[in-house]
């Protein structure tokens, strides 16, 4: 009898002992994560991105209410949410009639949820790690769960990318006066031009018909995500003709930074290729290496698209 | 407006016309949104009817050759017709109009007439001199082949050495601003990191 109770005991302990555990997996992050998307809040944001020597820097006013993000920059705004952007000033838009979603990828490992402060309020810090060293910081408001900043790091353990709100509110206001567009243009899901479901710890969550005939998809791994455009025909385009090189595999990517996003854009198999998103560079790297290579450059090839164009 | 049904009747299908024709009212874009998300037979239909209005935007504008018109004499096509250069309609066209006008009947007399008379004309043998000056013709454009040769010779090597030297870059007229958009729009629905993009590539352009 005894015996049995002290067995009891133990088990009682060890059970008390697991669930004392705070953050052994990455769900704490989520339920943060979830609540960030419902958050209302306005206010300054600055973002900074550094990429291969090249840094960007940006400040823009965003708005945060239910679902919706208004975002103001240059004197041009845009609001985001639930599938669809407006362009306000253009009254055009973008909606999505379809989109799925994946869980946050195990990679990821919540390591610490410690308490701070911030612009005079209360937050938390969640620490994310990947193969036991940190990926990312973000901070929380403890009263709205807004995300007041986050900080990316590469798998050096370097700073890719930061973002803070230099001013908080509340209480937005402007994004209700603001309304939607006034046409959307629909874009729905597409079976054809399948690139590969997984590619480098990312899922291939939707692909949708993009503009100019392109073939759109986006991939994700919960935290971070990028879209990839396949258009037909090879060449650099728009902003990337005279933008920095990089070689990968004796593949050439053209690439350029805003404060926030990489882009990158690469020819093969009579395709062009363009690339968006926040993931770090390492992540990028891998990314690259498994979906459809650049276009080597050799010596042959060179000359057909010398002569022929 | 026109009503096209989608694959299995779906009552939606009117207002995907709509929305194609820009004629949707308020609230109705909400409805198209979540139907297509869910129904496959309206996305197919979604496309095929954004294709049809795309293939009928790019129809050339046909115009009737002026030939064709009631009261066009046919002129120029009279001496095709005597030549037997006509095509099918053009020849039908010419037959049907001479049956009826007695000028186009009597041009057609006089071209026959002075063809006739030409080809009735004695045959004349070329001058001995006009035979020299062929030759000299025919050795001039031999050398001057061999000048073009070489030209496209050295025109090719050119190209080879430049296309090594600097590869081609094909610059298609493509705008970011569409495609950033539409990531963003699909961003929007991802967990809150709160990392906004916040502005088109076109203003960072290197």
């Amino acid at each position: 009898m005894s015996v049995r109770r002290v067995l009891v005991v133990m088990l009682a302990a060890l059970a008390l002992m697991l669930l004392s555990v705070p953050v052994a997996t990455a769900s704490g992050l989520e339920d943060y994560l979830v609540k960030a998307t419902k958050a209302d809040y306005a206010g300054e944001q600055a973002t900074w991105c550094s990429f291969n020597g090249k840094t960007e820097f940006n400040v823009v006013l965003v708005e945060h209410a239910g679902s919706k993000l208004m975002v103001e920059s240059g004197g041009t705004s845009q609001v985001l949410g639930d599938g669809r952007v407006s362009n306000v000033d253009a009254s055009s838009g973008v909606a999505l009639s379809h989109w799925s979603s994946v869980p946050l990828a195990d990679r990821y490992v919540t390591s610490s949820i410690e308490p701070e402060e911030r612009l005079g309020r209360d937050v938390v810090v969640v620490t994310v790690e990947e193969n036991g060293q940190a990926r990312a910081r973000l901070w929380f408001d403890d009263q709205t769960g807004a995300s007041l900043g986050s900080e990316v790091y590469d798998n050096k353990g370097d700073l890719f990318r930061l973002s803070w709100m230099r001013n908080f509110d509340s209480n937005p206001r402007r994004i209700y006066t603001v309304l939607g567009a006034s046409s959307y243009d629909v874009v729905t899901t597409t079976d054809s031009g399948q690139l590969p479901q997984s590619v480098a710890g990312y899922e291939r969550v939707d692909t949708y018909g993009g503009p100019n005939d392109s073939i759109h998809s986006f991939y994700s791994d919960g935290l971070f995500s990028y879209s990839v455009f396949q258009i037909e025909g090879e060449g650099a385009a728009g902003p990337f003709v005279g933008a920095d090189t990089m070689k990968l595999d004796s593949g050439t990517y053209r690439w350029f930074l805003t404060a926030s996003e990489l882009w990158v854009q690469w020819s093969g198999s009579g395709k062009t290729y363009v690339l968006v998103g926040d993931l770090p560079p390492d992540h990028l790297k891998a990314v690259l290496a498994e979906l459809p290579r650049a276009e080597s450059g050799n010596l042959l090839s060179r000359i057909w698209s010398g002569i022929f164009g | 407006m026109a009503v096209v049904k989608a694959a299995g009747g779906c009552a939606v299908a009117e207002l995907i016309t709509a929305y194609l024709d820009a004629e949707l009212q308020p609230g109705e874009l909400d409805i198209i949104v979540a139907h297509l998300g869910e129904c496959r037979g309206c996305i197919v239909e979604f496309h095929r009817l954004k294709e049809m209005r795309a293939a009928l935007r790019t129809l050339p504008f046909l115009e009737i050759p002026e030939r064709l018109l009631p009261d066009t004499h046919p002129g120029e096509e009279l001496s095709a017709y005597l030549d037997g250069q006509l095509s099918t309609i053009e020849h039908e066209f010419v037959i049907s109009h001479l049956d009826f006008c007695t000028d186009c009947r009597l041009e057609l007399h006089e071209l026959d007439s002075a063809r006739t008379a030409i080809r009735s004309l004695p045959g004349l043998e070329p001058p001995e001199f006009i035979a020299v000056h062929q030759e000299r013709v025919a050795r001039e454009r031999w050398s001057r082949r061999r000048v073009v040769a070489a030209a496209v010779g050295i025109s090719a090597v050119a190209a080879l050495a430049f296309s090594l030297l600097y590869p081609s870059h094909r610059t298609t007229d493509l705008d970011m601003t569409p495609l950033f958009d539409q990531h963003q729009a699909r961003v929007s629905v991802e967990y809150g990191f709160n990392v906004v993009p916040a502005f088109s590539p076109a203003d960072t352009a290197p």
